[in-house]
């Protein structure tokens, strides 16, 4: 009986796909709305008159936000989504709705990327969160507010980031 | 059938029961999944993820940045003293929240490791917090697609992406940039961040 058991595990190993699609328990698309909105967000910040550190970190942080795009749309198979256009002016207004959305990166990647069976895919979002993190911190040091005020970033669920996300795109 | 081929399909049989143990991963608090695409090697073999010793390794870095952050708090003052204040209270927060981990594992708690010597002068200083800031960064991501656990997993993450709001911090008090390696952070593994390590006089 044992044996047989080991007979049809084997068989059932060798029929099996070696590589098989690395997909969470639940649909991640709102990773990819989130990295379009944030492309959206330099894009326009771009287009203002900004000058000096506010400057160079749109135009950098615009380069970055495109490869993850490219990036977290590849590795999820999910088309990026059309985003409504932010709705800011000034650099003020830039700053301050750019360190809501990489805040909110931050969070909906870190609940994310444990519902992820794939270790290679976990890794590949952690590279992408962390540079999420850094320019959250550095957005926050620009606006004189603390660029780390909590010691841990616990994940968000997939509903409040949704809600979240659909909010700044109100 | 011939024993061979019986034999064959015993032994990867045997190695399908290991490799589902292996990526069930330990409390199963998460979703089923469905994928299977670089798993590392399942529990038990040779090479195989060691939740605990990454946490425990984890611990000895944050232990050397609780000592940087307490030896270079002379050489800073005003808003610069006030950040450093800050994080050294966080590195304080990651040290209990691993050695609580570690417990729950039941592995050892490392020893706390210190510095030789840290600058004692305020662009030395900060440029040797900020280098040590994006190893332990590094070194946290380097690990993250190797840990079973998910209670770890979720600890490694909480932990990495303020490590990365350190680094950030630190750059910008010298005016170095918030991301070094561009749009995707580069991880570590141990060996490398020891290297390093020895050079900084850990």
């Amino acid at each position: 009986m044992n044996r047989r058991a080991l007979l049809i595990g084997g068989a059932a190993l060798a029929l099996a796909p070696r590589a098989t699609i690395a997909r969470a328990a639940g649909p991640l698309d709102y990773l990819v709305e989130l990295e379009a909105l944030q492309v959206a967000v330099y894009d326009l910040a771009t287009q203002l008159p900004l000058t000096g550190q506010p400057a160079a970190l749109a135009g950098r942080y615009r380069n970055h936000e495109n490869e993850h795009l490219q990036r977290v749309s590849q590795a999820l198979h999910v088309q990026p989504p059309a985003v409504a256009p932010p709705k800011f002016t000034d650099e003020s207004g830039f700053l301050a709705f750019a360190q809501r959305v990489e805040g909110l990166a931050v969070s909906a990647y870190n609940g994310a990327i444990p519902t992820i069976g794939d270790h290679g895919l976990r890794a590949e979002l952690a590279a992408i969160v962390q540079t999420e993190a850094r320019h959250s911190a550095a957005i926050r040091a620009l606006r004189a507010t603390s660029p780390s005020p909590r010691g841990f970033e616990p994940g968000a669920a997939a509903a409040p980031v949704q809600r979240a996300l659909a909010a700044l795109q109100g | 059938m011939g024993a061979l081929n019986r034999r064959h399909l015993l032994g990867a049989g045997a190695a399908g029961a290991l490799t589902l143990a292996g990526c069930g991963g330990g409390s199963g608090t998460t979703a089923a999944t469905t994928a299977t695409t670089g798993a590392p090697v399942p529990a038990g073999l040779p090479g195989a993820p060691d939740d605990g010793a990454v946490l425990a390794f984890m611990l000895g870095l944050e232990h050397l940045q609780a000592d940087m952050y307490t030896r270079m708090q002379p050489a800073v003052r005003g808003t610069e003293l006030d950040l450093v204040k800050q994080l050294a209270g966080q590195e304080g927060e990651h040290i209990g929240k691993l050695t609580d981990e570690l417990r729950r594992l039941r592995h050892p708690e490392p020893k706390p490791r210190t510095f030789k010597a840290v600058p004692g002068d305020r662009d030395g200083a900060l440029a040797f917090a900020y280098r040590v800031e994006n190893l332990v960064a590094s070194a946290y991501l380097g690990q993250i697609g190797r840990i079973v656990d998910d209670g770890a997993l979720s600890t490694m993450l909480s932990i990495q992406t303020v490590e990365g709001r350190h680094a950030a911090a630190v750059g910008a008090l010298r005016t170095k940039t918030a991301t070094p390696d561009g749009a995707v952070a580069a991880g570590q593994n141990m060996a490398t961040v020891e290297r390093v390590l020895a050079e900084l006089g850990a």
